[in-house]
C-alpha cells in the first residue's frame, strides 16, 4: 500500500486516505483514541457505552437516522470498541460518501446522550454482556484478564463489569465522550473510489471548524511485573474443560514484537490482520500436538497487539475424556520445545508466504484495508502496514527463540482453566 | 464525479461451460487483487441421509480431505498451507459444499487438491475417528449456546419427524457418535459424482486458462458407472419427499422452553414455514423481512425491541429460502424477566406490517437498500463466487443480477403486507425459548 497519503487540519484531525478504483464503493472510518485502556476504576465499559450512544440523538438525528440514512443509499455501518480505541464506519456507493462525513462530523461534537435514551441503552447493554456469559471462554477470558492486570485497566475488558455498567450515569458518559471525542483524539481513514483532493476538501469542510478537545492527562496505565505464575479457575455449566494459558508480553512498539508474530504464526496461524486473529493452520504446531492427534477437540493462539503491554493466549479445548493435567503438562512442553531449539528456517519461509496470501486476499475490500491502517495507527502508525511484511521476513530462527526464552516464562505466566460445574447452576 | 455501473456481472461476462465428465464451471475474471476464489456445491447434502444416520452428509464432507490414496491429511494440509491457500468442505441440508481461496498463481494447486478430496476421499479410519471426536464436541458446544439450542428444538418441533429440514446438518450426539468409515465412503460412492458438481472461480484469472486447468484436473474425474439422471433423480426425489412431509399449518401455536442451567439470557426463536426461492411472492417477502427485521439495527422489530424498549442488545427477522420451504423467524436474546414483552413487541410487529402495507418512504428506502447494496456484496471474489453459485442452484440465470433491481422495484406496498400475511396472520406459529429456567429469571 504504497500509495497511502496522510493529510491533516488544523484542528488536529489526521486523515489518512487510499484512492482505489476498482470497485465502485469507498469506506470511511473515523477512529478515537480511546478504549477500555482510558477507563478508571467505576467506569469500565464507558467507551463501549459511549458507542452504543452515537447511534442514538444529535442535535440534527434521532435514534435508527444512521441506520436508515447509510442502508437507504446501499450502504452498510458499524462500530466497535476494544481496548485501545474506538471505531466507526460507513461503506458506501462511491456518488454517497459524504454522508458518512456529515454523520461522523456531526456526531464528533453534538451527541445529546438523552437521560432517557442512557436508560435504555443501559438494559440493551446489559443483555449484550448477558449474551456473552453464554459462552464458557468469554467468562474464562475476564476472569484471566482480571488475574494478569492488577492495576491496568486491560484487567476490566471492553463491555465493562456488571456492577458499573448498573451504576455510571449519564454524566459519567457523556464526561467520557467530553472529554475524548474531538478532532484532535481522532483519525479518519478514507479507503475506495474517490479523489483523494477533493475528499481533503469535503473532510476540511465537514470536520474542519470544530473545535479541539483538552484532552484529560493519561491513566496511570502502569502494571507492576508479575513476579510469579497466576492461576484462576471458573467453574460454571458447561461442556468441557477449557484451558487458557498466556503470558505477559510487551507492547506493538516493541523491537520484540515482529518475532512474537512469527512464534504465533508457528503455534497457529499466520494473523489475518494486524491484531492477530485467523484460523488455526492444520499444520501449525498445536494443530499437529492436540488435534491431529486426538488429544484435545481444538487448540489457537493469539499474539495480542496493544498499545501497552498485553497478553499471549494459548486456548485449548478439551474432548469429554480429556485429561487438564495431561493438556497443561502438554502445552508447557510445546512451551519447552521452543526454548530449547529454534524453529527451522523452512517453517519462517511458510509463515512469509502465508502472510503474503493473506494480505492479497485482506486486498479485496477496501474495509479491510481501512480497518488495517486505522488499528496500525492506534498502536503507532498506519505505515506499518507497509513494514509490518518486511519486518516479519527479517525476524530469524534465533530472535523466534529468544522471545520464546524471555516471555514464555512460569513466572510471567497466567494459567486459566474453565471447569464445567453441571450441578450447581452457579458461577 | 460520474455515477458508475452497479456490477459487471452478466452473461456477457460470465463464462458457463460443461466439462466432459458433466461437470458445470462458472468463470467470472476480477483482476482488481491478485487473488482467486473457488466455491462449488454437490447434490449431497443430509437431505441424502435419514434421521437415523443425521450427520452422515456434513461428516462426509467434513472428512472429504482427511486422506486420498496420494496424499495424507498432512500433506494435504502442507500442500495448502506453504502457499498460504485455504480450502475447506462442509454439507447444508440440501448441498456439499466447497470453498477455497489462495493467490492467483496458485489456482492450479486449489483444482488439484479441491479434485483429489473429491474424487478419491479415502476417509481413513483413524483420521474418521479424530474427527469424529470434533464433531461430536462441537454438538455439545452448540448444546450448550442458548441461540443454537432455540434454533434447533425450533426446526425440529417445525418440520416433521421424516424431514431433514427438521434435524441439524451435523447431526446429534447419538446419530454422529455411530457413524463409521464405511458409512462415509458408501455415502460418498453413492452421491459423489462430477455429473452433481458445479464450480464457480472467481479472482485474477482468464477464463481460458481456467478452463484449461479445471480440464486437466476436475475433467480427470471419471462420470460415475450409474448414469446421471440416476444420481439426480435420487436427489430431486429426496427434495420432493422432504416437501411432501413440510406439515400444513393446524393454526395451533406450539410453544417450548429448552432449559440451560447456568445460563443468564433466554434466546427465542418464533416462526412459521415460509417460502421456497422459487415462490412468486419471494421477492416481496425480502422486502418484508428487510423492513420488519433488518434495517439499521434489527428493522422495526429492533427499533421497538432494543430502541424504545431497551430489552434487547439483538432482536431481528430472518427469511430462510432455498430449494425446499424454509422458515421465516422473529429472533431476540432477552433478560427472561422481559420475555414476553419482547416476544409480544415482535409478534405486534409482524402482525402490523401484515395488516398495514408500509408508507411509500420507507418502502422506497428499503428498496434502495437492497438495490444499492450490490456493488458492496460484489466487492470480494468470495461474494462473487456465491452469488455464481446461487444463479445456478435456483436456476436464476446469467443475466440474474441484471434482472434484480426491477425485481425489488416492482414489489407493491400491497405484496408486501401480503407476503406478511399469508405466512405471519397464522396463528399456528412455533415458538422455541432456551435459557433459564423460567421458575428462576435471575439464573
Amino acid at each position: 500500500m504504497d500509495d497511502v497519503r496522510e493529510h491533516s487540519l488544523d484542528n488536529g484531525l489526521t486523515v489518512v486516505t487510499r484512492e482505489l478504483h476498482a470497485t465502485p464503493i469507498a469506506t470511511f472510518f473515523v477512529w478515537y483514541r480511546v478504549g477500555a485502556r482510558n477507563e478508571p476504576a467505576g467506569l469500565s465499559g464507558a467507551s463501549h457505552w459511549v458507542e452504543h450512544m452515537m447511534f442514538k440523538r444529535t442535535e440534527r438525528l434521532a435514534p435508527g437516522d444512521v441506520g436508515r440514512m447509510i442502508e437507504g443509499v446501499g450502504g452498510t455501518f458499524n462500530a466497535f470498541t476494544y481496548e485501545d480505541a474506538t471505531a466507526y464506519h460507513a461503506t458506501l456507493p462511491t456518488d454517497h460518501l459524504e454522508l458518512a462525513l456529515e454523520i461522523e462530523a456531526d456526531r464528533m461534537v453534538n451527541a445529546v446522550f438523552a437521560p432517557d435514551d442512557v436508560e435504555s441503552e443501559r438494559s440493551v447493554i446489559i443483555s449484550e454482556r448477558e449474551g456473552n456469559e453464554a459462552s464458557p471462554v468469554f467468562l474464562l477470558m475476564e476472569a484471566v484478564e482480571a488475574a494478569a492486570f492488577t492495576t491496568h485497566p486491560y484487567g476490566h475488558g471492553v463491555i465493562g463489569s456488571k456492577a458499573d455498567l448498573r451504576s455510571m450515569s449519564r454524566d459519567d458518559l457523556y464526561g467520557h465522550y467530553q472529554r475524548y471525542y474531538g478532532p484532535n483524539n481522532a483519525v479518519v481513514v478514507a479507503v475506495g473510489d474517490f479523489n483523494t483532493e477533493h475528499l481533503h476538501e469535503q473532510v476540511a469542510q465537514h470536520f474542519g471548524q470544530l473545535k479541539p478537545v483538552i484532552l484529560p492527562a493519561p491513566l496511570d496505565t502502569h502494571e507492576p511485573v508479575q513476579e510469579a505464575g497466576r492461576r484462576v479457575e471458573v467453574r460454571h455449566p458447561g461442556p468441557f474443560p477449557i484451558l487458557m494459558m498466556c503470558h505477559h508480553i510487551p507492547e506493538r512498539d516493541h523491537p520484540d514484537h515482529a518475532a512474537l508474530l512469527v512464534l504465533n504464526s508457528l503455534l497457529s496461524g499466520p494473523p489475518s490482520g494486524p491484531f492477530g486473529g485467523g484460523s488455526v493452520l492444520k499444520t501449525s504446531r498445536l494443530y499437529q500436538r492436540f488435534v491431529a492427534s486426538g488429544l484435545a477437540a481444538s487448540a489457537g493462539a493469539d499474539a495480542g497487539s496493544n498499545i501497552d503491554p498485553t497478553l499471549h493466549r494459548i486456548l485449548v479445548v478439551l474432548k469429554p475424556d480429556g485429561s487438564p493435567e495431561t493438556i497443561e503438562a502438554t502445552v508447557e512442553d510445546e512451551i519447552q520445545k521452543l526454548h530449547d531449539e529454534p524453529p527451522q528456517p523452512e517453517e519462517l519461509t511458510r509463515v512469509i508466504r502465508q502472510t503474503r496470501a493473506k494480505r492479497a486476499i485482506m486486498l479485496e475490500s477496501v474495509t479491510a484495508q481501512a480497518v488495517q491502517l486505522g488499528m496500525l495507527e492506534m498502536v503507532g502508525r498506519w505505515q506499518l502496514a507497509n513494514t509490518l511484511p518486511e519486518e516479519l521476513a527479517a525476524v530469524t530462527p534465533a530472535q523466534v527463540q529468544h522471545v520464546a526464552r524471555t516471555y514464555f516464562q512460569p513466572a510471567s505466566r497466567v494459567t486459566g482453566w474453565f471447569f464445567p460445574d453441571n450441578n450447581t447452576g452457579a458461577t | 464525479m460520474a455515477t458508475r455501473s452497479q456490477h459487471r456481472l452478466n452473461e456477457s461476462t460470465i463464462s458457463r461451460s460443461e466439462l466432459a465428465n458433466g461437470a458445470t464451471l462458472l468463470v467470472y475474471p476480477n483482476p482488481s487483487s491478485p487473488s482467486v476464489a473457488i466455491s462449488g456445491y454437490h447434490a449431497a447434502g443430509s437431505i441424502l441421509e435419514t434421521r437415523d444416520t443425521a450427520g452422515l452428509a456434513s461428516l462426509t464432507a467434513d472428512a472429504l480431505n482427511r486422506g486420498t490414496p496420494s496424499r495424507s491429511f498432512l500433506e494435504f494440509s502442507e500442500a495448502l498451507d506453504d502457499v498460504g491457500a485455504s480450502l475447506g468442505f462442509h454439507a447444508d441440508t440440501e448441498h456439499a459444499a466447497f470453498g477455497g481461496r489462495a493467490l492467483a498463481e496458485d489456482l492450479e494447486i486449489l483444482l488439484t487438491l479441491a479434485t483429489d478430496n473429491l474424487a478419491n476421499a479415502t476417509f481413513p479410519d483413524v483420521e474418521v475417528t479424530h474427527l469424529r471426536d470434533q464433531t461430536l464436541a462441537g454438538i455439545a458446544y452448540a448444546e450448550d449456546n442458548p441461540a443454537a439450542m432455540a434454533n434447533r428444538r425450533f426446526r425440529e418441533l417445525l418440520y416433521s419427524d421424516e424431514n431433514p429440514n427438521g434435524w441439524p446438518a451435523e447431526g446429534y450426539q447419538q446419530t454422529v457418535s455411530r457413524l463409521e468409515p464405511h458409512n462415509l465412503r458408501d455415502f460418498h460412492a453413492r452421491t459423489y459424482s462430477p455429473s452433481n458438481l458445479v464450480v464457480a472461480v472467481v479472482g485474477a484469472v482468464e477464463p481460458a486458462r481456467v478452463f484449461d486447468l479445471a480440464t486437466a484436473t476436475i475433467g480427470t474425474w471419471p462420470s460415475s458407472p450409474y448414469p446421471r439422471w440416476f444420481r439426480s433423480e435420487e436427489w430431486r426425489q429426496a427434495l420432493t419427499s422432504a416437501e411432501a412431509s413440510a406439515p400444513t399449518s393446524e393454526s395451533l401455536c406450539r410453544r417450548e422452553h429448552v432449559p440451560m442451567p447456568g445460563k443468564t439470557q433466554t434466546e427465542f426463536v418464533l416462526g412459521w414455514l415460509g417460502f421456497r426461492r422459487s415462490d412468486p411472492e419471494y421477492y416481496a417477502a425480502v422486502v418484508a423481512n428487510y423492513i420488519l427485521g433488518q434495517m439499521g439495527l434489527g428493522g422495526r422489530i429492533g427499533t421497538n425491541v432494543r430502541d424504545t424498549q431497551g430489552l434487547a442488545y439483538h432482536a431481528t427477522s430472518s427469511l430462510d429460502a432455498s430449494l425446499t420451504t424454509q422458515p421465516w423467524t422473529l429472533r431476540a436474546g432477552i433478560n427472561p424477566a422481559n420475555l414476553d414483552r419482547a416476544i409480544e413487541a415482535s409478534l405486534d410487529e409482524a402482525l402490523r406490517l401484515a395488516e398495514t402495507p408500509p408508507e411509500s418512504e420507507e418502502l422506497n428506502l428499503t428498496k434502495q437498500a437492497l438495490i444499492g447494496s450490490l456493488p458492496l456484496r460484489l466487492e470480494r471474489n468470495e461474494g462473487i463466487a456465491g452469488v455464481l453459485l446461487t444463479m445456478e442452484r435456483y436456476s436464476l440465470g446469467l443475466n440474474y443480477l441484471d434482472e434484480y433491481p426491477d425485481r425489488i422495484r416492482h414489489v407493491s406496498a400491497a405484496a408486501v403486507s401480503g407476503a406478511t400475511a399469508r405466512i405471519m396472520s397464522d396463528p399456528g406459529y412455533t415458538l422455541v425459548t432456551a435459557g433459564p429456567e423460567f421458575e428462576d429469571p435471575s439464573g
